[in-house]
């Protein structure tokens, strides 16, 4: 048998991001340290009431205010909070639910790896959004149930993904290798296939968070958010009732609803190049 | 591992072993047909063959690591233990601790993302769990043992030559003193200076510790000076077995006199080599009669007719030929 494998490290040596990269980090740095900041930013109350109704941004109100006075530039930053945070968690929720499908169905192989993809593929077909709509309207909104939703409706492609990487590695000799050292199944999950499959989880991750994020931002807008918890969906929503009278109601929560979605877009291309 | 049933059960025995595999045709193909042998207590055991004889299968055969498509039959016993009737708690206490592996590719046969000493930690961890410290001694004395420096211990696969990755995953076969080790072609993507190195290895390792070796390969040169007896598969088949020594210097069966002839050897005059013609048959459609057949020059009719059986030629010698050789070659 002829060998001709280059001796090449398993991932390329570091080096320097590309410029789009970088811009993606700016970007998502930028959003999340002023939502981690908010406090510290504005002393304005996201939901206090103000005379000042409609005001254009001014030096008081850097955003300007809505149309119960409301200081928008607090609501954009601890709404932030709000859509981060649901991307969050729902972002890893579906994560960890396709990663763990992914793995068992790619090492297992057989009748198990059937019916996980095919229970995948039934979740795959089902239009995402108008489920989650449908859903949320029975269920009610709540933060908990949105982060539920969105994060058990979109794990089906990372389920795909880390399937495909599994079947490749299981067939390597270290798997083999590993279970004639022998380590029982679980531990070769854990120990040999999580570790080698780790740069798809983080650019998964990555990819998987903004696409929550927006998919909070669209229920959020038809108006099954949590009201409580005002979301740049929920501002875009409020706001298009006066998309004539005051521009930046809209136009700067959607602004920072596309700088977090293209940053982290960007952040996980970059990872997705530089894993080789 | 103790050998309860004293020093004569060997610490390998197979017996009978068959193998199939489903084919596109529909049908099962039988890629290893009835083989057996045995490996006694720190013998070196030669199992010779080209590509596609078996010889990897039936190595992985021994401690059940085929795929769940693999029908399997006949008995394989490690230590007078069946491994058929296994379960598979008792399988994975056996593999790494009293019957271990080195595998053919030492590019790929480490985990990438784990450092090289801690993989040999692990596989001992697995069986004996153990302090820290007393692990990270034993691990930097095994490597020692190898000749790699403590110093690579934190090194990652990628970092190390073939040569020292191979040497390192046999620090790693013999970390809990198996009492058996199945070496798959463990030289084979290696170069020749260092392929004598790592078989240095396995003779002193041999001879220290009374590891008992199965090396399987398909250079019938590079075993001849290691190993007491030979095995010779073809397609599936055991086609001659026996004493090292009288298997080269009087092989009976025309296949391994073949294989002879095809290597170049230093300690005769130079002859012209002479090729094997043909192909090796494919399992999904054999010739009739013996495996061999189309392939022999000294084939004859009743060779095509009737399968010959595996019969002695002398003690502890047998061969699986109508005609077998007596002439020295």
């Amino acid at each position: 048998m002829s060998v001709t494998i280059a001796l090449r490290p398993p991932w390329p040596r570091p080096r320097l991001p590309s410029v789009a990269t970088a811009v993606g980090v700016l970007l998502t740095g930028i959003v999340v340290a002023g939502a981690i900041c908010a406090p510290l930013l504005t002393s304005a109350d996201p939901l206090g009431l103000g005379g000042d109704i409609l005001s254009a941004p001014t030096r008081l109100h850097p955003m300007g205010t809505d149309d119960l006075g409301r200081d928008l530039f607090a609501r954009v930053l601890y709404g932030g909070r709000v859509s981060l945070g649901i991307g969050l968690f729902s972002g890893l929720l579906s994560v960890v639910f396709g990663v763990s499908v992914g793995m068992v169905a790619g090492f297992a192989g057989g009748v198990l790896d059937e019916v996980l993809m095919r229970v995948t593929e039934i979740f795959q077909v089902m239009p995402k959004l108008l489920a989650a709509v449908v859903v949320v309207s029975l269920v009610g909104s709540s933060l908990t149930n949105e982060v539920l939703v969105i994060g058990l409706l979109s794990w089906p492609a990372t389920a795909r993904v880390i399937r495909g990487r599994v079947q490749v590695l299981r067939g390597q000799e270290f798997i083999a290798a590993a279970r004639m050292g022998g380590a029982s199944h679980l531990r070769i999950l854990w120990r040999n296939l999580l570790p080698n499959v780790f740069a798809y989880v983080l650019v998964s991750t990555s990819l998987q968070i903004a696409s929550a994020i927006v998919s909070e931002s669209f229920l959020s807008f038809l108006g099954l958010g949590d009201p409580g918890h005002p979301s740049w969906g929920l501002l875009l929503q409020q706001g298009q009732l006066f998309l004539q009278q005051a521009w930046w109601l809209t136009t700067l929560p959607g602004i920072a609803l596309a700088m977090t979605v293209l940053g982290m877009n960007l952040l996980g291309d970059g990872l997705s190049k530089g894993r080789g | 591992m103790l050998d309860q049933a004293g020093r004569d059960t060997p610490v390998l025995s197979v017996r009978d072993l068959s193998i199939s595999f489903p084919h596109r045709s529909g049908r099962r193909v039988r890629v290893v047909q009835g083989v057996s042998f045995d490996v006694m207590a720190g013998e070196i055991v030669g199992l010779v063959g080209e590509s596609g004889s078996g010889k990897s299968i039936t190595a992985r055969a021994v401690l059940r690591l085929l795929p769940a498509t693999a029908a399997v039959s006949g008995e394989v016993r490690l230590s007078g233990e069946n491994v058929n009737g296994m379960s598979e708690r008792r399988l994975r206490a056996l593999r790494g601790s009293s019957v271990s592996m080195i595998f053919q590719d030492p590019m790929t046969s480490f985990d990438p993302v784990h450092r090289i000493g801690a993989q040999i930690g692990e596989a001992i961890t697995v069986h004996h769990p153990q302090r820290r410290s007393a692990l990270a001694e034993r691990v930097a004395s095994l490597l020692a043992q190898v000749g790699i420096a403590p110093s690579r211990t934190k090194a990652y696969p990628h970092e190390l030559s073939g040569g020292m990755r191979q040497r390192a995953m046999t620090a790693m076969a013999v970390a809990n003193g198996p009492a058996l080790m199945i070496a798959d072609e463990p030289t084979t993507a290696l170069d020749v200076t260092v392929q004598d190195q790592v078989m240095q290895l396995m003779r002193e390792l041999n001879e220290s510790a009374g590891t008992a070796i199965l090396l399987i390969t398909h250079n019938i040169a590079v075993v001849a000076s290691l190993c007491s007896r030979l095995v010779v598969l073809y397609a599936g088949r055991v086609m001659e077995d026996g004493p090292t020594e009288a298997l080269l210097a009087r092989p009976r069966h025309p296949y391994t006199w073949s294989l002879l002839r095809s290597v170049p050897r230093l300690d005769q005059p130079a002859e012209r080599l002479m090729a094997i013609t043909g192909q090796p048959p494919d399992p999904a459609a054999p010739p009739g009669g013996c495996m061999f057949q189309p392939r022999c020059p000294r084939a004859v009719a009743r060779c095509a007719e009737q399968e010959p059986p595996l019969v002695a030629v002398a003690p502890g010698h047998h061969a699986r030929c109508w005609r077998p050789m007596e002439e020295a070659a």
